[in-house]
């Protein structure tokens, strides 16, 4: 019952329009209850459009995400397509450039062949016991279209 | 068909799968696990016992799956690629992911003949437990007499 739930969101998740290519909508929760959300965005321009939302929490607290991707495209598909997504330590909220990505807190991706009106789902559940401004970031990769697509966060844990 | 019904339709296919069966052997799911040094493989349909692998709280886990379709296996369409890990016991049949379940994710492709898809993902373990990893379709009973799985054993002392 649960997978079918999970399935069942997937599929019946209302599209956001917010992005030409892709839908994206990515949301954090912290265990207080507090949520936020976040839609496509693209670059240019370097860190993207809209400003990030900031999920605050406690160092050790777990901190629950979800993503939907929705290939909005009617007619287009895409081989080895790629999703990904990471969590990874900035410098500070806001920051516009991505940061290295070499010390990951979390991360994921797939790749396949992306069909027309896609849906990709992904959910995690982490703790992060360390102190700082986090980005959780979930991107588009090799589309096969002018620019990729993303969704982003900030997690401050105090 | 709405999705309720797809639901339904797995569980008939489920029940209606020794019937089928031709092409399942084409299609295949390698799930690998690694930590701390360690590394651990499952194939779909080739084991019988689900395999272990050990690791340590807060150590991070890398899973990694691929799903094939074989050069000559049958055409499948909307697959959902089903993948979670959660605290439970891999041997268990057919398990669910909980609502605090560590990982879990789902995308819908096509699979023609020959196509692949991959994953991964790599996560802290939160504490001592006995977790399980399961990679998994949903809707490829219709074609293949039944689903398949891969699934293996995480265990943090």
């Amino acid at each position: 019952m649960r997978r079918a739930a999970f399935s069942l969101l997937l599929v019946l998740l209302p599209c956001v329009g917010r992005a030409e290519h892709f839908d994206i909508k990515l949301t954090a929760t912290a265990p207080d209850g507090s949520s936020k959300e976040a839609f496509a965005d693209e670059t240019p321009p370097i860190g993207g459009l809209n400003p990030r939302p900031v999920l605050r929490a406690k160092a050790g607290d777990t901190i629950a995400f979800q993503f939907i991707m929705t290939n909005v495209y009617e007619h287009e598909s895409a081989r080895n397509a790629g999703v990904r997504f990471y969590i990874v330590r900035e410098r500070q909220l806001g920051q516009k450039a991505v940061p290295s990505l070499e010390n990951l807190t979390a991360e994921g991706s797939f790749t396949f062949n992306l069909k027309p009106k896609a849906k990709i789902g992904g959910k995690e559940r982490i703790v992060i016991s360390q102190p700082g401004v986090y980005l959780l970031r979930v991107e588009s990769q090799r589309t096969q279209r002018e620019h990729e697509h993303f969704a982003a966060i900030d997690l401050e844990i105090q | 068909m709405n999705r309720l019904g797809c639901v339904n339709a797995l569980v008939l296919g489920a029940l209606l799968g020794p019937c089928f069966g031709a092409g399942a052997n084409d299609f295949t799911i390698n799930l690998k696990v690694q930590s701390g040094g360690r590394e651990q493989t499952a194939i779909s349909g080739q084991s019988a016992a689900p395999p272990t692998i050990t690791a340590k709280a807060e150590e991070v886990v890398w899973v990694q799956w691929s799903v094939a379709n074989g050069a000559t296996g049958a055409a499948l369409s909307d697959i959902t690629l089903h993948v979670f890990m959660d605290r439970g016991d891999a041997r268990a049949a057919a398990p669910k992911p909980g609502l605090k379940a560590l990982y879990e994710s789902a995308l819908i492709q096509d699979f023609e003949a020959g196509v692949k898809s991959s994953g991964e993902f790599r996560i802290p373990m939160p504490e001592a437990g006995t977790y399980l990893v399961r990679v998994e379709t949903i809707g490829a009973a219709k074609k293949l007499g039944k689903e398949v799985a891969a699934v293996m054993q995480v265990s943090v002392p």
